[in-house]
């Protein structure tokens, strides 16, 4: 009685078959191919040889290998080919663990009342470590150990229900305690150990982020390792001295856990042996390159990670742009080298999105236009510093503009006129924030010509701000029977004196760089080849900072001026100014290069 | 002036699981004792034991065995380079009077007891020449293990001179091979082929689990003396022709050396070979530690079997085999037969130079060399002639 044929296994398969059908098929007696067929599907969309006993879950099979240990191991394997080992011990944990356990990270899943208490309850998420698939989500008590669903008694299976024995026979049973027996969790992400003298200062200098050797004071050779007598000229004087930090990979290898790593969290990683420009070579552990894009030569720079909460350890990150040139990289200006993000994040081509190290830099990329904004580039710059803000490895932002001239001069007024005057809030619809006033991560201005306008009002929004000589700032919307109703007459007040906030806002007039580093709105003026580097200095600063501590430290000050009602009368004041006929006849006036004539309604 | 000779060997069975369930002492005695009875001697004649470091204590062994009449008790501290250099400090003892007959024991627990890979969580770490380097400059960084430590030399060898990981693999194979010819090995009727070996997974890149050694439990002895002495004995002697050990520099600290490829062996196997007056093409055999599989390369490379970044070459198409140009570890090695310390090397160069090595007996040898490694790469040498 084939009810079923292939046709509509595999619809089942696929999720396909009708309702009724399957509730049919549940009804009725089972073919007895039924279970083949079933897994003959399974095998067909599967690109590797193995043969397929069980489906465990939908991406994950129980297979006899073939080929590899000869012995026809049975083994779990997820559907893109990755094996978790043994059939018998809990696959789990094997797999790579996402484990939310605190309310941020539970709200991203659960919402409003949903909410489970974090100090009960912890979810984790099993996902493959091959193709990233999430195989499986627990929620359970805080502390109970993964899982182990199902350990299916095969040989059984096969012997009495398909009357077809395995060829070998397995013991039916749980074999994860034998695996885990061994493991020294405890030890796991432990301190350094007791340091004796000469490491104890070199770890002591880790910790302020400065990576020092000790180098012979007669012959100025460098040393790494102790040594209380210098082989070279027999002195024994000796002083720290702060490295380059640079260096090329020399030798390398992989550290997993199965060796007792100790110190790391994510396995497996590369350690490797870095031969410093000063001559001498420091195991450590490259941070941003994956083992097999590791190159013996490749250039390292040194920075530090907290990796517990008493040590900081030296690791190199990879110096890509000495490497080949490859479409996703950008070369440096100045600051080091720059990735693009790899992350989705939406930016139009005229705003560039990248990454330095602990740095995120966002450049408006418009220089043949003065860098004005269309709705695009506005959009594209607060999804990038959205991004910035989430991304826990990125400390600071930089935001600048491509070319010599202008920073940013506002908005685009061809395309942004007809927007406003639509009514739309070009992504500000709640009236109480303006342009970053959720971004608790510190921004750096670098300010490298003209910012007017728009890009005026974009500056009160950041925090630091370093400035080109050539540099200008103004408010000229005034000037065209316009407000700057971007958060300029909340912000610019608060961070200078009221007569020069003033000036600005009712003259229309630029000021110079000086004269805005004599009035406090930016920190430093440099010569414009500086200004990216000049830039760097300042973020570096900060990153050798604890990122909570900074993070909070600017979100109490913003907070604390509480600007949101200022914000919302801006917005309803202004009202009355964009309704006005002054406002079209300010921009008419523009576009036709002539003055305004203005009626003052 | 006389010459010194193997006299006794012993050797406990090679286990893993469920391990010796004996203590490491024990097994040690087990061993020393069948080397006495193989050599026809009683314990109250040894007056010198060489114990390798940190497992065991010569006055240990003596309290247990009987040894009456103990006065020379040193250890030489060279991890894995002990046995084959305490060898050569055994011989020059007898030679020289400061003993008549040296116990060399060497056994563990390695794998119902402390691993090696387990060196991180162990004392044993700053006992080691270099521990407390390896204690705060690697571990930290996850380069817990030997596996670490000397994958960066292989790295380096691949990076050089091209070495591949089908060069590794040939060597692993071939100790599988010549385990399958001896009832002994951990590893006897357990086939391996290089499609097994490139499968295995990597550990510590290039090292696939398959490049190491095995973990286990067993213990191996020696007894050394005079030819003269050895008249007496029942048994046929094993002349130890030459021995010399050596340090890489620095010793105590495996990154920072100009050369790394120069290790302990560099030094000590031209002095062995012209001390003994042969050279590497007058040996018949080699049983060459083999911690990993690339250490069994850079050694023959060291020793002078090849020349230095030719070693993928020598190691290629079955001229390490039994049958090969210069068969190496015929009872399968640290990696096939079982890990005792090296000295299961030296029990089985005796063996074959009594021709008493059964289905692997090299024919005719005359001439064959033992080599050890240890720590961060101290080697030693000994060559062994037939008497």
């Amino acid at each position: 009685m084939a009810a079923f044929d292939k046709a509509d296994i595999e619809k089942l398969v696929d999720g396909v078959l009708p309702w009724t059908a399957v509730q049919e098929m549940m009804k009725s007696p089972k073919d007895l191919d039924r279970f083949d067929q079933y897994v003959e599907i399974l095998q067909s969309r599967v690109d590797w040889d193995d043969r397929i006993l069980l489906p465990l879950t939908p991406l994950l099979y129980i297979v006899a290998k073939r080929g590899i240990t000869g012995d026809g191991a049975r083994v779990v394997k997820c559907r893109c080919g990755q094996e978790f080992g043994d059939y018998r011990v809990n696959w789990k944990l094997s797999s790579l663990i996402y484990v939310r356990d605190d309310e941020e990270s539970l709200a991203e899943v659960y919402k409003g009342r949903e909410l489970p208490d974090p100090s009960w309850v912890q979810v984790r998420e099993y996902i493959c470590p091959g193709c990233g698939a999430m195989l499986e989500v627990e929620a359970v008590p805080r502390g109970c150990p993964p899982d182990f669903d199902f350990l299916p008694d095969l040989d059984t299976f096969y012997d009495e229900w398909l009357d077809r024995p395995l060829e070998d026979k397995y013991e039916y049973r749980d074999l994860t305690p034998e695996l885990i027996k061994d493991w020294s969790l405890p030890d796991y992400n432990k301190p350094l150990p007791e340091l004796e003298g000469f490491a104890e200062d070199f770890y002591e200098y880790c910790k302020d982020g400065e990576l020092r050797f000790q180098r012979c004071d007669d012959c100025g050779v460098w040393r790494h390792v102790p040594r209380e007598m210098c082989a070279e000229c027999g002195s024994f004087e000796w002083s720290w001295a702060r490295s380059s930090g640079r260096g090329t990979v020399f030798s390398w290898t992989t550290v997993e856990r199965a060796l007792h790593p100790g110190f790391g969290t994510d396995t497996p990683y590369a350690a490797v042996v870095v031969e410093m420009e000063e001559g001498v070579r420091l195991v450590s552990e490259v941070v941003d390159v994956r083992p097999v894009d590791l190159e013996i030569g490749m250039p390292v720079e040194v920075t530090f990670e907290e990796v517990t909460h008493d040590v900081t350890l030296p690791k190199f990150r990879s110096r890509l742009s000495d490497r080949a040139p490859s479409p996703s990289r950008v070369g440096g200006n100045g600051a080091g080298v720059r990735v693009e993000r790899d992350r989705p994040v939406q930016v139009p081509a005229t705003i560039r999105y990248e990454q330095d190290g602990r740095v995120a830099i966002v450049t408006i990329d418009r220089p043949e236009a003065h860098n004005a904004l269309t709705k695009d580039m506005l959009l594209g710059i607060d999804a990038a510093m959205a991004d910035f803000q989430e991304d826990d490895d990125l400390w600071v932002a930089i935001l600048t503009g491509a070319g010599e001239r202008s920073f940013c001069t506002g908005m685009d007024l061809k395309e942004a006129i007809p927007l406003l005057t639509s009514g739309d809030a070009l992504g500000y619809e709640d009236q109480t924030k303006r342009q970053f006033s959720d971004v608790f991560k510190p921004i750096i201005a670098a300010v490298n010509g003209m910012c007017i306008a728009g890009g005026m009002e974009m500056l009160a929004g950041t925090d630091l701000r370093v400035a080109s000589e050539t540099a200008t700032f103004g408010l000229g919307e005034v000037r065209w029977g316009l407000v700057p109703a971007g958060g300029s007459h909340i912000r610019v007040p608060r961070q200078i004196p009221w007569a020069i906030a003033m000036e600005l806002l009712l003259t229309g007039e630029p000021i110079s760089a000086q004269r805005a580093y004599e009035i406090g709105l930016v920190n430093r003026v440099v010569p414009a080849g500086d200004l990216m580097s000049a830039a760097r200095e300042v973020a570096d600063l900060i990153c050798r900072n604890g990122p909570l501590a900074v993070r909070t430290s600017k979100e109490i000050a913003v907070r604390a001026l509480g600007l949101e009602s200022g914000f919302v009368l801006e917005k309803a004041l202004a009202q009355r100014v964009f309704d006005s006929d002054d406002a079209k006849e300010g921009p008419q006036a523009f576009k036709d290069k002539r003055k305004p004539d203005f009626k003052g309604k | 002036m006389s010459e010194a000779c193997i006299v006794g060997i012993g050797e406990t069975e090679y286990c893993r699981k469920p391990g010796s369930g004996v203590s490491r002492l024990t097994l040690q005695l087990r061993a020393a004792s069948r080397a006495l009875e193989d050599a026809g001697l009683s314990p109250v004649f040894v007056d010198g034991i060489m114990p390798f470091p940190n497992l065991g204590r010569a006055e240990e062994f003596a309290a247990n065995l009987g040894c009456e009449n103990l006065r020379y008790a040193v250890t030489i501290n060279m991890g894995g380079a002990a046995p084959v250099a305490s060898l050569e400090a055994a011989a020059a003892a007898v030679t020289q009077g400061l003993a008549n007959y040296v116990l060399l024991p060497a056994g563990w627990n390695g794998y119902s007891g402390s691993r090696v890979r387990e060196t991180v969580s162990d004392e044993a770490i700053t006992s080691l020449p270099g521990g407390r380097i390896a204690r705060d400059y690697y571990m930290p960084f996850g380069f817990t293990a030997p596996p670490h430590w000397y994958s960066v030399i292989a790295r380096r060898h691949m990076h050089e001179f091209g070495t591949t990981s089908e060069h590794l693999g040939m060597i692993a194979v071939t100790m599988r091979k010549h385990a399958q010819l001896n009832p002994k090995a951990v590893m006897y009727g357990k086939k391996m082929t290089m499609d097994d070996y490139m499968d295995s997974h990597m550990l510590a890149d290039p090292y696939r689990y398959l490049d190491c050694c095995l973990e286990t439990d067993g213990a191996a002895a020696v007894i050394v003396t005079t030819t003269e002495r050895a008249a007496d004995l029942p048994g046929k002697p094993v002349t130890i022709l030459s021995g010399a050990s050596g340090q890489p520099y620095p010793a105590d600290e495996i990154t920072n050396r100009k050369d790394l490829f120069r290790t302990g062996l560099t030094i000590a196997a031209p002095e062995a070979f012209e001390k003994a007056g042969v050279t590497p093409d007058d040996v018949d055999f080699a049983n060459i530690y083999d911690c990993f599989s690339f250490e069994v390369l850079q050694q023959l490379e060291e020793a002078g079997f090849c020349k230095r970044g030719e070693g993928g070459d020598f190691v290629s198409e079955g001229r390490i085999e039994l049958g090969g140009d210069l068969p190496v570890n015929t009872h399968g090695g640290l990696m096939s037969e079982a890990h005792v310390l090296g000295m299961n090397h030296i029990v089985e160069a005796v063996r074959q130079l009594r021709e008493d090595a059964g289905a692997r007996q090299v024919p005719g040898a005359e001439i064959g060399v033992v080599t050890g490694w240890g720590d961060f790469g101290d080697g030693s040498i000994a060559i062994l002639g037939r008497s």
